[in-house]
């Protein structure tokens, strides 16, 4: 009898006992006093000072059951912060909000125009060195304040199209690993998508929307220059291999033009080096389905397509040449990560030029291979102006 | 209740999975800052060092199946040095023990626990280590036995669902920057974890005896090898050189990484509860090892009170350091690389050599 106590004595002792390591010890989190980040713009407003933007989802489960409209909408609210840093404002905003800030969900960072050119670099260095924001975290920088863009984003279900962002097959999208890598490599520069808005009419008022347009080019930390609409095309090509993109052409002495999107693209750098000449092959294989033939050609006959090809072609080697001569001549930084591809194959001969790498790579010579094969020209061969 | 034997399928599992979780998360990121994208020579050869080390080690115990290592090595070095010798061993194992329990302490609260003191952390996987070790070795390897087969699958599958995000051109140039003393310096730290297999001096005569039993000992040494190697060339694959090696759990920041159609995503979550079984295992063998073998010095003291003691001064220890450098980093420099690597290396081969020697001079008699 006085064993049988004992042994069950010994039993609620355990069970006592796990339930203090059940509940997560000091960081119990429970979902009601969160704040979830989903957003954060970041911007410069003074000479040393950061405002910080934070879009918060609050969770708020009473809301839903006693009738109210319920959804992300009512839940969403943001506030801004300022401080030396950005980490500064982020600790600020932890000791002014009543809940606890969580970083889980947080999947875009928007940096201001104005903090992007004087010292992207050191602000970046927040997220790289805490283990909270994510390395898929996306990053863009904003046409305008980041502050502006994110207050925006309040009357839209944002954490929705945020998650979703990565997954698009037409936004331009950059992880906070692969600007990262960018710009921890010899050439220093990077290309990061520049986000803004766009007003969407709704039945009862107007809202804005997210949009990507353009790009900015950053080297050694800063933002030196932002490209956007036919010199920006090239950038996709090179740089965002997911993203699909429209094509339209004229064909040689037809009236009209033909419309295309790319379904799948590859790209390969292939370097060279022979008698101190530096260059660099840039192979592009994509293939493309037609939407629109407002020519009166024949995409079904063989010949045709033969020279559509050739027409697709040529109009995409000349944007990336535009956007190469850009970058190359004008700019030099060398976003495309030329140094690393030759790195890999001539280490001596880098290493040497290594230091004045800038000159370098305005003298390289780059030839340009584009292989398109037409997968799909549309469903029916039918020709409505053309009887 | 006090059982002591493992079977040869228990032994295999207990090494593997104790080693190799602790290696992966720790080493690459100091491996590949010195070896570069060459890294993956440093594990081949962090390796062979750690598999010279199990053949001499096994050679030793082997010529004396029967005998404890405390007996051994007295047969073998004399009384006197003998018995500093092996008392060096077990203090080796104990300061590695607390510098485990420190790196998991750090480990945990740097990445899910930032908020929780690391005595708390500590003293938690402490007092669960100590049950199975108050009972024997036999517990802990029938825990092998269940935990390795998941350890297995948690450090594979990222891996595999990692694979979209790698990319083979990172490993390129090969040789270049790094040249072969890096390499070598490079498989320094990972060869400090895998040459922890000089644990079987003392636990060798508790397993069972079986034709397999060291074949299975070898694999289990070289499994887990082959896995750092798998992990290592998959984070410079996936990262570059520049990023892994300033990241303190590079191993970790791959698993964040994966997004398979926004769907499988955030497995650290999983994962690290996954990998903390293999800490777990580690701690308990060290636990019970240096339990044992002080145990055989003292005249009064059984082998389960030891275990109170041993982790007492473990815990004590562990809360020594500052920060995680002072463990990561220095702790390394100063006294793991120099010191306790090559006196692991080096005494299971001075033992079994002193053996050839003697037994070649008994022959000729």
């Amino acid at each position: 009898m006085h064993r049988k106590h004992l042994n069950s004595f010994k039993i609620y002792i355990t069970l006592i006992l796990t339930s203090i390591i059940l509940s997560g010890c000091w960081d119990v989190m429970e979902v009601n006093d969160l704040a979830i980040v989903i957003a954060t713009g970041i911007d410069q407003i003074e000479e040393e000072q950061i405002e910080v933007t934070f879009l918060l989802y609050v969770p708020n489960p009473s809301g839903a059951a006693s009738g109210e409209v319920s959804g992300s909408s009512k839940n969403s609210y943001s506030i801004s912060m300022t401080g030396d840093t950005f980490s500064d404002a982020v600790m600020k905003l932890e000791s002014e909000v009543p809940r606890e800030i969580f970083w889980g969900h947080s999947n875009i960072f928007i940096f201001g125009s104005e903090l992007a050119k004087n010292e992207l670099g050191k602000q970046l260095d927040f997220l790289v060195r805490t283990a909270e924001p994510r390395e898929q975290s996306q990053i863009y920088i904003s046409q305008e304040k980041a502050k502006v863009e994110v207050d925006k984003f309040v009357s839209i279900n944002t954490a929705e199209l945020f998650s979703k962002l990565p997954k698009s097959r037409y936004l331009k999208s950059m992880t906070l690993k692969d600007i990262e890598e960018m710009l921890v490599n010899n050439s220093q520069a990077g290309l990061i998508p520049i986000s803004n808005t766009n007003s969407v009419k709704t039945s009862e008022d107007t809202i804005d929307s997210f949009a990507v347009k353009g790009s900015a080019i950053i080297y050694q930390g800063k933002m030196i220059s932002s490209i956007s609409g036919e010199k920006d095309i090239g950038s996709q090509w090179l740089l965002f291999p997911k993203t699909n993109i429209p094509i339209n052409i004229n064909p040689d002495g037809k009236n009209g033009k033909v419309s295309a999107e790319t379904i799948k693209k590859s790209i390969k750098l292939s370097p060279l080096l022979e008698d101190k000449t530096w260059s660099i092959k840039i192979k592009i294989n994509t293939d493309l389905l037609i939407l629109q033939n407002s020519t009166s050609l024949d995409i079904y006959n063989p010949t045709v397509m033969n020279q559509m090809k050739k027409e697709f072609s040529k109009k995409i080697k000349a944007d990336i040449e535009e956007f190469l001569n850009h970058i190359q001549k004008d700019l030099k930084a060398d976003v495309l990560q030329f140094y690393e591809a030759f790195h890999r194959s001539y280490p001596k001969e880098t290493d040497d030029v290594k230091e004045n790498w800038e000159e370098q790579f305005e003298n390289i010579k780059v030839s340009i291979q584009v292989e398109v094969k037409i997968k799909n020209p549309g469903v029916t061969n039918l020709n409505i102006e053309n009887k | 209740m006090n059982d002591n034997v493992l079977t040869y399928k228990q032994l295999f599992w207990l090494f593997l999975s104790m080693q190799v979780i602790m290696n992966m998360l720790l080493t690459p990121s100091g491996s590949i800052m010195i070896a570069q994208q060459d890294a993956w020579l440093s594990a081949l050869i962090a390796i062979l060092i750690s598999l010279v080390t199990l053949w001499s080690s096994i050679k030793v115990c082997a010529r004396y199946p029967s005998m404890d290592f405390h007996v051994i090595i007295e047969t073998i070095a004399g009384k006197w040095i003998g018995r500093l010798l092996s008392i060096f061993l077990l203090v080796s194992f104990t300061v590695v023990l607390a510098v485990m329990l420190r790196q998991y302490g750090e480990f945990v609260s740097g990445t899910v626990l930032p908020k929780t003191p690391i005595s708390v952390i500590i003293f938690c996987i402490l007092v669960t280590a100590i049950y199975p070790t108050f009972h024997g070795l036999g517990v802990i390897g029938r825990l092998a036995e269940i935990f390795g087969p998941i350890l297995l699958l948690g450090i594979i599958s990222p891996i595999i669902l990692g694979i979209v995000n790698m990319d083979v051109k990172h490993l390129l140039p090969f040789w270049y920057d790094s040249g072969i003393l890096a390499i070598i310096t490079g498989s320094l730290g990972p060869a400090a974890f895998l040459t922890d297999c000089v644990l079987i001096l003392w636990i060798f005569n508790l397993s069972e005896f079986h034709p397999n039993k060291i074949k299975y000992l070898t694999w289990s040494i070289l499994t887990s090898g082959l896995l750092y190697l798998l992990s290592v060339t998959s984070i410079i694959a996936t990262f570059g050189v520049k990023i892994a090696s300033t990241h303190l759990y590079p191993f970790l920041i791959l698993e964040r990484y994966i997004s398979i159609f926004g769907m499988i995503e955030n497995l650290d979550a999983i994962v690290i509860t996954v990998w903390i079984l293999s800490i777990f295992l580690k701690i308990c063998l060290y636990l019970f090892v240096t339990s044992y073998g002080f145990s055989m010095y003292t005249a009064k003291i059984n082998r389960q009170k030891m275990v109170f003691y041993i982790a007492g001064i473990a815990f004590f220890l562990s809360l020594l350091p500052r920060n995680v450098v002072d463990i990561s980093i220095e702790f390394p420099q100063v006294v793991g690389v120099p010191f306790i690597l090559p006196f692991w290396v080096i005494l299971p081969l001075f033992l079994s050599l002193t053996i050839f020697i003697k037994d070649k001079i008994n022959k000729t008699q």
